[in-house]
This record gives structure tokens, C-alpha cells and sequence, in this order.
């Protein structure tokens, strides 16, 4: 019973996937949709690790995200690698540049972290840009093949989403473990966890390398669906975009980028103009923020909270923490 | 040599931009312990404006339209700090909104072309050096204003109002300053300069709708290079910048070049100079 | 009356920390509000000053206040000097503290405070180019002081002034509050030190647990036996 209730998120997300892809990939267009849709949500993820977790707001998750892709591109194509043998580079790449950097800046301030990471996925996509012979500039890398046993669309999306749902069930062990926890200590009090033996700055570092790990995987899936990457495949507006995913969505909670990336980017396909994302986006980010700080899935547990504190305060008092805890 | 001079004197022309983005960004970190990270976007929608109308007229309403964004983003952190919110990464999270919604409107409305007027093409040649008018007209109107800020915030009431609500928000508003009056003001005044900004880009080297982003990270490190909090020091720090950028392309490789105001972010972060300290630390 | 609360009550969010609490200071009159720590003085005074949410009523001179601001109340003449002199500016240079305080004034005018303020504090005429921060915790206190009367206030109140202060500075600290005696105002001090209080109130209220559960005067805190100690929980 511990097993299950301790593993709610993914089996959630399980019976979700299940219930919904064989409806989805019925449908050509919709398949393709539900495919990117995952791979946004890896990379929301990954934004939810970070800065829900260990409070780094990232601004970089779409440069680890193409270090991935270009990792499997390059791994490939040039290489001539066979399939999946490119998947721990992907996976290894963006943290090894991240945990470093990580490292430098996770004692800085919430602020001149975030703006580290920025400069930081600012530098990779330079980079990127700019290594002509080696990741192709600006024309990039055509012709990434598919991972071996899977090619049509709707195996990808599979693919794709068994891949969030092990992210999510990996995701939820962490949150459980000794780990987890302690990066839940230090979120709320860093004093107290420096107390009990925890280093904070290599604890954070740890959780942003893992976090960067995700969003190779996310770029890795990428390349190798698209079969296409190039500087402009993944750039900082999807940076942006996943933050402003996770944040709406509830960055804290385990699903809730995933929340986040089916409201913002599901609905994005409806709009009238593909260059309006970005007025849809930034109004669904600033209104989350006045109305709902921890994002759908806070509103959902406030209001929770709300009606536990409403029956317990017919019957009784009402503690100081309880309030606190029911705060929007 | 006389090319390292050249480089050096048309860095410190190109780095007078990035000081009027610095200095409304130093201001607002003083003042309201965070950052508006919609400056870039405000400089944006200047350019776009004024382009479009042209002339004096343009000029005004594109500065006019800067000022009307950052006047939302001032209503935008009201807002949350009504709600309760103090803290700076709420904010700054909510201009990168903001920042989202402006570019995606000019992309819209405009299109992905790019904004460029010149109405300045001469330049002077000194000792075999040219320099072009409109860089050294940008420079010049960049230090106007940063003497401008460093004497309101050093000499005048109200920056000592300003310097008092930084460092003690209960009590200033016991000595019955307006802090939050103050701290709209500086977003105010943060659209203002980064509307000159952007008309300044406009008539020099031209804007697209992908530029803020890189507009407000430039601005910041130009803001920290030297420390926050001293409007003359973002001007030292965006002249700094731009030669070290100018070098960069110059003897190294245009991508070093680019990489630079976010090498620089970097360094002086991880650096923590004393008087960084108050946007470094934080975390124990 | 200068300044009275009528069944005041201080909120941190739904949490209440001080309940119905009445009390008056007229002109003139030193009133010393004792309590241990975590009694809820702070609380009283933040209320009053109107940094900490409040229901009940308050007036000053006749006025309504409980409804303004913080910034308004102090406008009025209901000046607050916060534990830890957290009225200062530490940055901020001693002649700069004072501009704050006295920019609302009219040249003349403000010339005259400032005298006035040096004639009480002369320490701070000699240190005006140093930042607040780096002058000794009895300059400090002193120039908090200094700070709130600029603002000319018809009540003032004083959260734990001896905080931090040496036994010799404490001495120098009540002589320069009584002398302010002269300027007529009603002084509410919140206090944990017994014998500051007794050297300063003309009469004293006890609070615990957010309540006034005794009242004196302050000869009833020179014997350690007395109700008062007892009350207050000291021994």
C-alpha cells in the first residue's frame, strides 16, 4: 500500500498516458502534437526539479536541452554511432557543464542565480552557433536517424511519454528519498540544514546536474524525432516557455509542469496566430502569479486545505501553522 | 596599435547603450531588491514605434509606448505586493511575462523584420579614426543621464528617500516616504531610459524582435560589473563592456565577442565583489 | 487624552496576538508598557503605529486613526521607533537620517527642530557625516530619537529603547527621555527592563499573553516581591 500511495504522481500520470495516447494517436496531426507535447514536458520537468525543488530558477533548460539533441546528432550523423548508443552522452553532456557551473553560483542569491543561468545557456548557444564544423552553425544537422526499433510517429509518442512517465516515477523516488527530503529542509530554512549536516551548495548543484540531465533527454528524444536540429530548434524562448510551464502549472509539484505544458502549449495549438504565444504566455504567467503563486496544482491544495480547516474549525481551534499552510 | 585604440573607442561608443539600460536597472535593484527584466522589451517596442511614425512624433510615442509598458509592470508588482508577494523573483519572473508578451505582440503586429533609421550617416576621422557621429551623440546622451541619476540619487531628497526605502522598507514607511510611490517611479523611469535606449539602437545599429532578451542581460552586467547601486558605475561598467566586446571581435572571434556581457555576468557573480554582495548573497 | 486604544486587538493573519487591549496616555505622561518577552509589546506598538494589521479603535488628539495608514499615522504625529532602532538608515549618514525625517518641514522651521534636536543630543552634531550604522548602540538609540522628533509627534512610541545598551548608557538614555519631558508629548515605551521602566514611567501597565493584567505606578516596581514582578513572571 506505502508502495503505491508513495508512487500517487506516476500512477496518475500512467493511467492518464494509457487512457489518452490510443485515443490520440488515432489521429495524425494529433499524434505529432502529443509527441512535442511530451518533449515540453521533460523540459517543464526538469524546470520543476530545479527551481520547485531546489529553488534555481533556470533559464538554461533549452541550451542543456541542445546539448542533448546536438549530442545525438553529432553521435549519429558524423559518428555514425548506432542508435541509443548516444543516449548517456546526452544524459552526461548537459550535466557535466551544469553541475560545475552549479557549483560557481548555487550560494549566490535566488536572482543572481537565475541570471547566471541565463548567461550560462546564453554562452551554450553561442557556442553551439558558432562550432561551424562540428554542429553545422546555422544550418545545423540533418538527417538524425530514428532510434533504431521505433520510427512511426505514433511509437515515438509512446516512446516519448514512457520516458515522462519514468522521469516522473524517478522523479517521485527522489522526493521520497533521504535526498529529496533534505532539498525540502533547505528550500524552507538553509540554516537548519546546514545544522543537520547538509551541504547546501553541492546539494542544490546536484539537484540542477539532474535536472540538466532531463532536459538532455528531452532534446535527445528531439533530435531523433525531428531528425532535424538546429541553433533556432531549440532556443531561450523555450527556456522562457518551459519556466513560465512549470510555474503555471505549480513548479513544486511533481506534475505540475506537466499541467502546465498541457494548458499552455495545448492550447497554443488553437490560437488563431503562431506569434501570439508569447502574448498568451506571459498573460497566463502574470495572472498565475497575482492569482494562484504556486501555480494550479497550489490553487488545488489551497482549496484543499481550506475545507479541512473549515471542518476542523467547526469542531475546534484553528493552529497558527494551518493558516499558513492554507495560504494561497 | 592603431587598431586596438579603434576597437577601444568604438567599444565605449557601442557600450553607451548598455549604460542606459544599466542604470534603471541598478536604481530598481536599489530601491525594490529586484529586476525588471521586460527593459529589453521596452527598449523593443520604443524602436518599433518610432520606426513606424518616424520623425520627432516617433520618437515621442515610441518613448511614450516604453513608458506605458513599464508603467503595466509597475501596476503588475503593486499588484502582487498587495497580495503579499516580497519577493524579488516573484517580480522578476512576472516582467519576464511582460517581456514575453511584448515581443510576441511586436512579432505579430511588425513581423520579424528589423527596425533601422539612420538619420546621422557622417562620421569624423581623428588621427585616421573614424568614428561615427551617432555613436558619439549615443555616448554623450548616456553620460548626460547617468550624471543626471548619480546627482539625483547622491544630492536630492528624493534619492535619499530612494537609498532610505532600499535598505529599511518599514522604516521609511515610518518616516512616511512613499516607498511604494518610489518604487513605481523607478519602473517608470526604467521605461523611459530603456525607450532612449532603444531609439539610440534604432538610429545606430538596429533592433529586431529577438534583441531584448540580449538588450536586458547586456544592461545587467554592465549594471554589476563595478557593483550595483551607483549609476556612474553603470556607465564605467557598459563602456567597460563594450570594448571588451569590441576586443573581443576585434582580436579573438566574433562568437567570444558575443559571449561576453554573459562571460562577464558570470565572472563578476562568482567573483562577489563587496558590493555585489547584497545581489550575491542570500544563501549561507 | 493625546492618545488612546480602545479594545485594540493586534492580527497576524487570522492569528490574534493582543486582545482588546484599552489604554490612554495623556500629554505630557511617560506610560510604560511591561511584559517578558513574546508578551506581545511589539505586537501593541506595531498595532498602534499601524505595522501590524489591528481591529479596535484609535485616536490621537481627538482624531481617528485606526483606519489610516502607517504612513498617514506618522504624518499625524503617531511616531514609532521600532525595536532595534529600526527607524534608521544605517547607509545613510547621520545628517541624511535627519533630512529624512525633518524634508516635510519648512526651512525655518526645520533649522529650528534641528537646533532643538542637537541641544538634546549634542553627540550627533559631532558625528553628522557618519553613517548611521557605525555609531555605538547608545548614539544610535539617541539618534533614533532624534529622528522621530523631527517629526514633531504628539505621541510617541518607543519599542524596548535599553535594548542592547550598556548599564552606564542606559543612564545617559533616561536622563536625555526625561528630558524630553519638556515637549509635552504622550510617551508610550514598551519595556522588559524593570529598572529602566521604574527610572522613566509616571504609571505602567502589565501585559501577558496579549493582555493588560495589571496596572501601577512605578514605586510598586522597586519591591522585587510586589505583584508586578510576580505577574510578569521575573523572579
Amino acid at each position: 500500500m506505502s508502495f503505491v500511495a508513495r508512487r500517487g504522481n506516476t500512477l496518475v500520470l500512467a493511467i492518464c498516458v494509457l487512457i489518452a495516447l490510443p485515443v490520440v494517436t488515432r489521429n495524425a496531426v494529433w499524434t505529432d502534437s502529443a509527441a512535442l507535447l511530451g518533449i515540453y514536458a521533460l523540459l517543464a520537468l526538469s524546470v520543476g526539479l530545479s527551481y520547485g525543488q531546489a529553488g534555481i530558477l533556470t533559464l538554461s533548460q533549452a541550451a542543456f536541452a541542445s546539448l542533448g539533441a546536438y549530442a545525438a546528432a553529432i553521435c549519429t550523423v558524423r559518428w555514425g554511432w548506432p542508435p541509443l548508443a548516444d543516449l548517456p552522452v546526452a544524459l552526461l553532456l548537459p550535466a557535466l557543464i551544469a553541475f560545475p557551473v552549479a557549483r560557481l553560483v548555487a550560494r549566490l542569491s535566488p536572482l543572481a542565480t537565475a541570471l547566471s543561468t541565463l548567461a550560462i545557456g546564453s554562452i551554450i548557444a553561442i557556442a553551439i552557433r558558432s562550432a561551424d564544423d562540428f554542429t553545422g552553425g546555422y544550418m545545423g544537422i540533418a538527417g538524425v536517424p530514428s532510434i533504431g526499433f521505433v520510427k512511426a510517429p505514433a511509437s515515438y509518442a509512446w516512446l516519448i511519454w514512457a520516458m515522462v512517465v519514468i522521469v516522473v516515477f524517478l522523479y517521485e523516488n527522489l522526493c521520497h528519498s533521504a535526498y529529496g527530503r533534505a532539498l525540502n529542509v533547505l528550500r524552507f530554512d538553509q540554516a537548519r540544514a546546514a545544522a543537520d549536516g547538509v551541504n547546501p551548495p553541492m546539494l542544490v548543484s546536484a539537484a540542477f546536474a539532474i535536472s540538466s540531465s532531463i532536459a538532455g533527454v528531452s532534446g535527445w528524444l528531439y533530435a531523433h524525432y525531428i531528425s532535424f536540429v538546429s541553433p533556432e530548434s531549440l532556443d531561450a524562448h523555450l527556456s522562457i516557455s518551459a519556466l513560465l510551464m512549470a510555474v503555471v502549472g505549480g513548479a513544486e509539484f511533481i506534475l505540475g509542469p506537466i499541467l502546465g505544458t498541457l494548458l499552455l502549449d495545448g492550447l497554443t495549438r488553437l490560437l488563431p496566430a503562431a506569434e501570439l504565444q508569447g502574448v498568451y504566455y506571459g498573460i497566463a504567467l502574470i495572472v498565475i502569479l497575482l492569482v494562484a503563486r504556486r501555480g494550479i496544482f497550489g490553487l488545488i491544495e489551497g482549496g484543499l486545505a481550506q475545507v479541512r480547516q473549515l471542518r476542523r474549525s467547526r469542531s475546534g481551534e484553528v493552529t497558527a501553522l494551518e493558516i499558513e499552510a492554507s495560504r494561497p | 596599435m592603431i587598431h586596438f585604440v579603434e576597437y577601444v573607442l568604438r567599444g565605449a561608443l557601442a557600450g553607451a547603450i548598455y549604460a542606459l539600460l544599466a542604470a534603471p536597472m541598478s536604481l530598481l535593484f536599489a530601491t525594490a531588491r529586484t529586476i525588471d527584466f521586460a527593459v529589453g522589451a521596452y527598449a523593443l517596442i520604443a524602436a518599433a514605434v518610432a520606426a513606424t511614425i518616424g520623425g520627432i512624433a516617433g520618437a515621442e510615442a515610441g518613448l511614450a509606448a516604453a513608458m506605458l509598458s513599464a508603467a503595466i509592470m509597475s501596476l503588475i508588482f503593486v499588484g502582487l505586493k498587495r497580495l503579499g508577494c516580497e519577493d524579488g523573483i516573484v517580480f522578476a519572473l512576472a516582467s519576464f511575462g511582460l517581456s514575453a508578451v511584448i515581443e510576441s505582440f511586436v512579432l505579430w503586429y511588425w513581423g520579424a523584420r528589423s527596425f533601422i533609421v539612420s538619420y546621422v550617416a557622417a562620421s569624423w576621422s581623428l588621427g585616421g579614426i573614424r568614428l561615427d557621429q551617432q555613436g558619439l551623440f549615443n555616448l554623450l546622451i548616456a553620460a548626460i543621464v547617468v550624471v543626471i541619476l548619480h546627482v539625483v540619487v547622491r544630492h536630492s531628497s528624493l534619492g535619499r528617500m530612494m537609498r532610505a526605502s532600499a535598505v529599511n522598507a518599514v522604516g521609511a514607511t515610518l518616516a512616511a516616504i512613499p516607498v511604494e510611490g518610489l518604487q513605481m517611479g523607478v519602473y517608470l523611469a526604467g521605461g523611459l531610459l530603456a525607450g532612449l535606449a532603444g531609439l539610440l539602437v534604432l538610429y545606430s545599429a538596429g533592433i529586431d524582435f529577438t534583441a531584448p532578451l540580449g538588450l536586458t542581460l547586456s544592461g545587467f552586467g554592465a549594471a554589476i560589473v563595478f557593483g550595483v547601486g551607483s549609476p556612474l558605475r553603470c556607465l564605467f561598467g557598459g563602456i567597460a563592456m563594450g570594448v571588451a566586446q569590441a576586443l573581443a571581435s576585434g582580436y579573438l572571434s566574433e562568437a567570444l565577442s558575443a559571449m561576453t556581457p554573459f562571460l562577464f555576468i558570470l565572472l563578476v557573480l562568482s567573483m562577489r565583489p563587496a558590493d555585489t554582495e547584497a545581489l550575491a548573497g542570500g544563501r549561507p | 487624552m493625546t492618545l488612546t486604544a480602545t479594545s485594540l486587538s493586534a492580527h497576524y493573519g487570522r492569528l490574534q496576538v493582543c486582545h482588546n487591549i484599552d489604554l490612554s496616555v495623556s500629554a505630557g505622561e511617560y506610560l510604560i508598557v511591561l511584559g517578558a518577552n513574546g508578551a506581545g509589546k511589539s505586537s501593541l506598538l506595531g498595532a498602534l503605529a499601524g505595522i501590524v494589521a489591528s481591529s479596535g479603535g484609535i485616536t490621537l488628539s481627538g482624531r481617528r486613526l485606526d483606519q489610516a495608514s502607517a504612513r498617514v499615522r506618522a504624518g499625524s504625529g503617531l511616531v514609532l521607533v521600532p525595536e532595534g532602532r529600526g527607524n534608521l538608515f544605517a547607509p545613510l549618514t547621520v545628517e541624511e537620517n535627519l533630512a529624512i525625517a525633518l524634508r516635510h518641514l519648512p526651512g525655518a522651521e526645520r533649522r529650528e527642530i534641528l537646533s532643538e534636536v542637537l541641544a538634546l543630543f549634542p553627540i550627533l552634531g559631532e558625528r553628522g557625516a557618519q553613517p548611521a550604522g557605525m555609531l555605538s548602540g547608545g548614539e544610535q538609540q539617541m539618534l533614533a530619537l532624534a529622528v522621530a522628533l523631527g517629526r514633531r509627534p504628539k505621541a510617541l512610541l518607543l519599542d524596548e529603547p535599553s535594548q542592547g545598551l550598556a548599564p552606564v548608557v542606559l543612564d545617559e538614555l533616561i536622563a536625555a527621555i526625561n528630558r524630553l519631558r519638556s515637549l509635552g508629548m504622550a510617551l508610550l515605551i514598551a519595556e522588559q527592563n524593570v529598572r529602566f521602566a521604574a527610572a522613566l514611567g509616571d504609571r505602567f501597565v502589565l501585559l501577558r499573553g496579549g493582555e493588560i493584567i495589571h496596572e501601577g505606578a512605578p514605586a510598586e516596581l522597586a519591591d522585587r516581591r510586589g505583584t508586578a514582578f510576580r505577574l510578569m513572571g521575573t523572579h
